[in-house]
């Protein structure tokens, strides 16, 4: 890793992401109700649950762009209250890849937050970008344009901007589905050395075995928290059930859950 | 072919003689200054999808320039005071989110629009001579203080789409990372929107609110095919803006058509080249392309 420069956190101690009370309402319809939580800094924390849990809407209140009831407090602070330190990663389907720009565009964005509107980007603006770009290895896509890259590539773009933000906490919604396997296996190592960095980093995954396997902390909701603590601790059988509403077979100490399963379906 | 240095003898009076007239000069000039200010913020208007919201905005201004008549004031000033509101009034509308925003936008222009069309029909006698120039445009009447008043819009216009570039970008790209980079979305939502009401009055001299949209959505699409980064796109679509107005007033001079008309009609068909021919995003690329791949 060559000139990483992202603030350590002062303490290890103080919790970095603090939820409490948090609702969520679509029309009037709670998405999410009621839901406390502290994730330390610095830790890798999963976010699962089944469809219609709330994970996206959680991620969505946590940046501010849905309007929630209680408490959402970064560094101790209300959200709006610092600088861009949070980098959230989108599900690729939230953008139009068909737009005129190029890689290196798209993670410059990442710094716009940074310098001035009269001014160019600084040296170290352009240093940010090429870092996040080598770092997701597609160094020689950076003036591609983005309508010619795969779906591995667009999310490599995006973890890039949001390296080139330098966050002290990412969010990343469902950064491992649908991606080939290259790009799922950069994105863990991503995590990894974010991690060692003393980065806050928050996943949502559908994928129970990644989430035990990699994470050091698993929160897992259902409109609300069911447990949060670390896997071992999260993915018992009763966790699980009452998370997955029933949808849940265990395989000889393996958890087989089906993703397609719809409660509402079978009210 | 003895016949060609004729044809181009004729092709350069065609385009010469009508410059003695100070009123084609001023045609051409205004032609020009709302190509390129249509065109560049015409982008925005294709890669967000506004072209529908571009179409009624201009619409809506109708009513502003009843009023004006009405009153006995420039017809300018009603449609700027009209475009402003609406501008305001859509920035509200689509806070709300009680209705769905292409419904509410075609609710309230559809109905801002027949308004001015009922007070203009009760004008009797300025009704019939008026209404078509507002509607679609006349470029071969434009006095020299519209001139002034095209140029110093169109200068306010562009500086801001320069000075807010990077907003502007990441908003129409990715409202998401707006937010976390704390841009104030909102305001600079409503900017787009007063920036594009005030192009669509700078339109209405040379198209008209009948085809404003016209000028702002197709040579903007046409460029999108042309071109891989926005700035190139937007210098492109400037370029077609521009041809498609020369071509416009000079087939308004020479054949006496409707010059909104005519320059839609330009840019239609400069369009169309684009669609067919692009390198790379044409039918007839991709139809080439696509023989050579089965070939293969």
């Amino acid at each position: 890793m060559k000139g990483a420069t992202v603030a350590v956190p002062p303490s290890a101690e103080t919790a970095m992401i603090e939820l409490e009370g948090l609702t969520v309402r679509y029309d009037g319809k709670p998405a999410i109700e009621d839901l406390n939580v502290q994730i330390p800094a610095g830790e890798r924390v999963a976010l699962v649950g089944p469809n219609g849990a709330g994970k996206s809407t959680l991620f969505k209140a946590i940046i501010g762009l849905l309007p929630f009831q209680g408490c959402v407090l970064i560094h101790g602070l209300p959200y709006g209250d610092h600088q861009d330190c949070v980098a959230y990663v989108p599900q690729r389907e939230e953008v139009d890849w068909r737009f005129p720009v190029t890689v290196t565009d798209v993670v410059m964005m990442g710094r716009y937050g940074r310098f001035g509107r009269l001014s160019w980007p600084r040296r170290e603006d352009k240093d940010a970008v090429a870092r996040g770009l080598e770092e997701m290895g597609i160094a020689d896509l950076a003036d591609r344009p983005i309508s010619m890259l795969s779906g591995g590539q667009q999310q490599r773009v995006f973890l890039a901007r949001a390296l080139a933000q330098d966050p002290h906490v990412i969010l990343l919604d469902e950064p491992f589905t649908g991606v080939d396997v290259p790009t799922q296996r950069a994105t863990l190592a991503l995590l990894e050395r974010l991690h060692a960095r003393g980065v806050t980093v928050f996943a949502s995954t559908h994928d129970l075995d990644l989430a035990a396997s990699q994470f050091e902390r698993v929160l897992l909701i259902n409109g609300t928290v069911i447990a949060c603590g670390k896997p071992a601790e999260v993915f018992t059988h009763e966790n699980v059930t009452r998370a997955f509403q029933g949808k849940v077979l265990m395989v000889g100490g393996a958890i087989v859950v089906d993703h397609c399963y719809s409660p509402h379906l079978h009210e | 072919m003895a016949w060609i240095p004729h044809a181009l003898h004729f092709l350069a009076t065609c385009i010469r003689e009508p410059l003695q007239y100070p009123f084609m000069v001023r045609a051409l000039l205004a032609g020009m200054i709302v190509g390129v200010l249509c065109a560049v913020i015409g982008c925005y208007v294709v890669l967000r999808s506004m072209a529908f919201l571009g179409d009624a905005m201009a619409h809506a201004i109708l009513p502003g320039v009843a009023v004006a008549c009405l009153l006995g004031k420039d017809l300018a000033y009603g449609a700027l005071v009209a475009a402003l509101t609406v501008a305001l009034g859509l920035s509200f509308f689509t806070r709300r989110g009680t209705v769905k925003e292409d419904t509410a936008i075609g609710i309230l222009f559809a109905g801002a629009f027949s308004l001015g069309v009922a007070l203009i029909s009760t004008m009797k006698s300025y009704a019939a001579r008026n209404l078509t120039e507002i509607l679609f445009g006349n470029i071969l009447g434009v006095a020299p203080k519209d001139l002034w008043r095209l140029a110093i819009l169109a200068v306010i216009v562009l500086s801001a789409i320069l000075l807010y570039y990077r907003e502007f970008l990441v908003i129409s790209f990715d409202p998401i990372l707006a937010l976390t980079l704390k841009l104030k979305t909102e305001r600079l939502q409503l900017l787009m929107f007063v920036l594009l009401a005030l192009t669509i009055v700078v339109s209405l001299q040379t198209v008209g609110v009948g085809l404003a949209a016209g000028m702002l959505v197709t040579p903007g699409a046409a460029a999108y095919l042309l071109a891989r980064r926005l700035p190139r796109m937007m210098a492109i679509a400037a370029v077609i803006g521009v041809v498609s107005s020369v071509v416009g007033a000079y087939a308004s001079y020479w054949f006496d058509v409707a010059s909104g008309a005519a320059i839609v009609l330009a840019a239609t068909g400069i369009f169309f080249l684009a669609f067919l021919f692009a390198p790379g995003r044409g039918l007839v690329w991709q139809r080439a392309s696509g023989r050579k791949a089965r070939r293969a």
